[in-house]
């Protein structure tokens, strides 16, 4: 499962995302390969940058993760959220 | 030494007991060596107050303390520092609040104030300038903090600011607190309790001075390059949108905000505290006193058995207090308790954390109907924690024994009740686990104040910031624990706001350049020369903790004070991130003090840290007293 806090659920349009991931697969693979299938490219490459800069953290049940390249096991759950959710313009600058 | 600029240059001594107030002249040393605020506080209380004094009789003293750039045009600076010896510690307290009161007391003149003695019958202090008048509060004793709020205005002057106390201070309840005109509450540690027992309801002041800048040119530069950095901040727009709301789900899912107290097993409804969910409660924001991140709410409430609810909105913590650790996920029982907690007088973390423990008592067997009134206080029941909060508040029935704080109460109960008592030193533990974030809870255990989240906030490991730092590993955390002690030490010793030190260092990325610009703008403020150098700032950080040590080291507080309870040694936290730990206590401990120089053994500073810290004299003294060697 994949949930969204504050302006990154607002921008995705939806709060919980489920995605099937396969044994060995990364937390990168979810935001290019699945994440790339439902959501706009904009929208994920935002995503990945504003992690990139710090602005996004990514916790895998509820430990935060350094990398996307960090690995992913069956029923895993993550968290993509600003570093304090609400409010709109941080969002809006990185794009 | 020269001209003090920035500061009133007068501290005033009210003594209640003779209805006296004196005006005393600043010194130049101790605004050198404690810059303001807590570091004031610190100072005097460690000079005045002698050891073994029972917080509630009148020898105690309360010193509001505020910072040199208070009432400036610098941002975020204007907040009222309060300390004491506490009723619910025994030992050193600092509590602080925002709004608009510290800036008026400025206008006023003063850069503290020393309240001491016991009226002898109901009183409020009216500060209008260079004049102060000891008034009658009979009328207003007994009325909630806004009923009384209004009438001093109107008897005063409507442009006045209030700091008063309710009916929860006045009946001496140890977790009662002060209340600012605009509901900012100095709220921990029982400083309500203090005045209640110096039969203090207020002081309202009101001021038409200001303070003279040493470099204008220069201070005007700095706030300019402050405004900025708040603006490019990436936690200005959420703190100024939801304030601390913007974490509660967030800190829920990173394993802090303990649910049940601190049996912290999972919590059905915690999506309430969505950001989206919370924010529909909102109809305005407001700020304290030249401040742009106003990260203050008003919540309307429309539906259910509190529809009608104007009010502030609640806090992080009071979302945990008040919610989740009660296993309370009603929105509208947790705003009503709230404005409840803020017309008494109450602190709503000790508060909320008193009805948990009820709670669990209740649970256990430990607390019947037959010691309740017949008050059902089943987890997540919201009515039945409001209808507690009222009783804690009046000292009715079981509120009564509860309105003592957890350790107290569960000494009276008894039964076993002291294994559910969630506190450390005597003050409750606020909204996060030790367990999931080791520095962190490492600071509750060695606070000078007991359990308190603002002594040691840990950016590093709660929010990952300015750099990320594993939570759950104990390697490192004593150091980490010191550093962040001494950093909000010397940001709260200039009365910095610490959601606004949070905002200005995320947006320069680092805390050192934090620290550079707050020396710079003291400087500029104040033209003391020390204050340029970063360095001489951590060290002020650093003097005002071992001082405020040296205080409960006089008390009587060793090693065996800096405690956690039970439930956090022994048993494993139970659901992710932080399943299966335990928090280390002795390991940590040890590991704390040596990075602070202490004895390992007794948990008391050394002569030579005391000396390295200019503090000979403080050495002096616990040596004169047997508790340190030469």
């Amino acid at each position: 499962m994949v949930e969204f806090l504050g302006y990154a659920a607002r921008k995705v349009g939806r709060n919980w995302l489920w995605v099937e991931v396969n044994e060995g697969e990364t937390l990168r693979d979810v935001f290019l390969k699945y994440l790339g299938l439902r959501l706009e490219n904009e929208v994920v490459e935002a995503l990945m940058n504003a992690f990139m800069r710090g602005e996004v953290r990514v916790a895998v049940n509820g430990r935060v993760v350094g990398s996307l390249d960090a690995k992913l096991n069956d029923g895993d759950k993550i968290l993509v959220f600003p570093i304090a959710a609400g409010g709109d313009t941080c969002f809006e600058k990185m794009f | 030494m020269g001209k003090l600029y920035g500061y009133a240059g007068r501290i005033l001594r009210l003594d209640l007991t003779h209805r006296s107030a004196v005006k005393i002249e600043l010194p130049y040393d101790m605004a050198r060596d404690f810059i303001g605020a807590r570091g004031f506080g610190a100072k005097i209380l460690w000079d005045e107050v002698k050891p073994g004094v029972d917080p509630l009789c009148p020898e105690n003293k309360m010193i509001l303390a505020l910072s040199p750039l208070a009432g400036t045009a610098a941002q975020s600076f204007h907040r009222t520092f309060a300390m004491f010896k506490s009723p619910l510690t025994c030992g050193y307290f600092r509590s602080t609040g925002g709004g608009f009161f510290a800036a008026e007391v400025k206008s006023a003149g003063y850069d503290a104030i020393i309240i001491e003695g016991r009226a002898e019958k109901p009183t409020y202090v009216w500060i209008h300038d260079d004049d102060i008048e000891f008034r009658d509060a009979g009328h207003v004793w007994g009325a909630t903090v806004d009923g009384a709020t209004e009438i001093l205005r109107e008897e005063t002057d409507k442009n006045a600011r209030v700091l008063a106390i309710g009916p929860a201070g006045e009946r001496l309840v140890r977790v009662a607190c002060l209340v600012t005109d605009d509901y900012r509450t100095p709220g921990r540690g029982g400083g309500g309790a203090i005045w209640g027992s110096k039969n203090l309801k207020a002081i309202v002041a009101l001021g038409t001075k200001k303070p003279e800048l040493f470099n204008e040119d220069l201070f005007r530069e700095l706030v300019k390059e402050q405004i900025d950095v708040y603006k490019r901040s990436p936690l200005f727009d959420a703190f100024h949108s939801l304030g601390t709301n913007s974490v509660v789900y967030q800190f829920y899912t990173l394993g802090h905000n303990p649910t049940y107290n601190f049996k912290n097993t999972e919590l059905e409804n915690a999506e309430i505290w969505r950001t989206e969910v919370l924010e529909k409660y909102v109809i305005k924001h407001y700020g304290c006193f030249t401040c742009m991140i106003a990260c203050g709410k008003k919540w309307k409430l429309t539906k259910g058995p509190y529809a009608g609810l104007l009010w502030d909105f609640p806090e992080y913590e009071t979302h945990w207090s008040l919610g989740s650790t009660c296993g309370i996920t009603n929105l509208e029982a947790i705003a009503y308790a709230n404005m409840l907690c803020d017309k008494y007088g109450l602190d709503t973390i000790s508060t909320g954390a008193i009805v948990a423990f009820a709670m669990e008592l209740y649970e256990k067997g430990i607390l019947t109907d037959r010691e309740t009134d017949g008050l059902r206080l089943r987890w997540g029941d919201g009515d039945a924690m409001v209808e507690l909060v009222r009783k804690i508040a009046l000292r009715e029935g079981i509120g009564n024994i509860l309105a003592e704080g957890t350790a107290r109460a569960a000494e009276i109960i008894g039964r076993g009740a002291e294994k559910f008592a969630m506190h450390s030193k005597c003050l409750e533990l606020p909204a996060y686990d030790p367990r999931a974030a080791k520095a962190h809870g490492l600071s509750y255990a060695t606070s000078n104040i007991g359990g308190s989240h603002m002594i040691g906030w840990n950016k590093y490991e709660i929010l990952g910031m300015p750099e990320k730092v594993d939570p759950l590993t104990v390697e490192g955390k004593g150091v980490l624990a010191k550093r962040v002690q001494d950093q909000i030490a010397a940001f709260e010793a200039a009365g910095w706001c610490a959601f606004a030190e949070l905002v200005q260092t995320a947006g320069y990325g680092n805390v050192e350049k934090t620290m550079e610009w707050m020396g710079k703008v003291l400087y500029a403020a104040t033209g003391i020369e020390e204050f340029k150098d970063p360095g001489y700032i951590w060290l002020v950080g650093e003097r005002v903790y071992n001082v405020e040590r040296a205080f409960n080291v006089r008390e009587g507080m060793t090693r065996k004070d800096d405690w956690l309870p039970e439930r956090l040694q022994k048993v494993p936290f139970p659901r992710d991130p932080a399943r299966g730990q335990i928090f280390e206590l002795d390991r940590l401990l040890d590991d704390y003090y040596a990075a602070r120089g202490w004895d390992a053994k007794t948990g008391v500073p050394t002569r030579k840290k005391l000396e390295d810290l200019g503090l000979s004299y403080v050495a002096d003294e616990l040596e004169k007293l047997g508790k340190i060697s030469s």
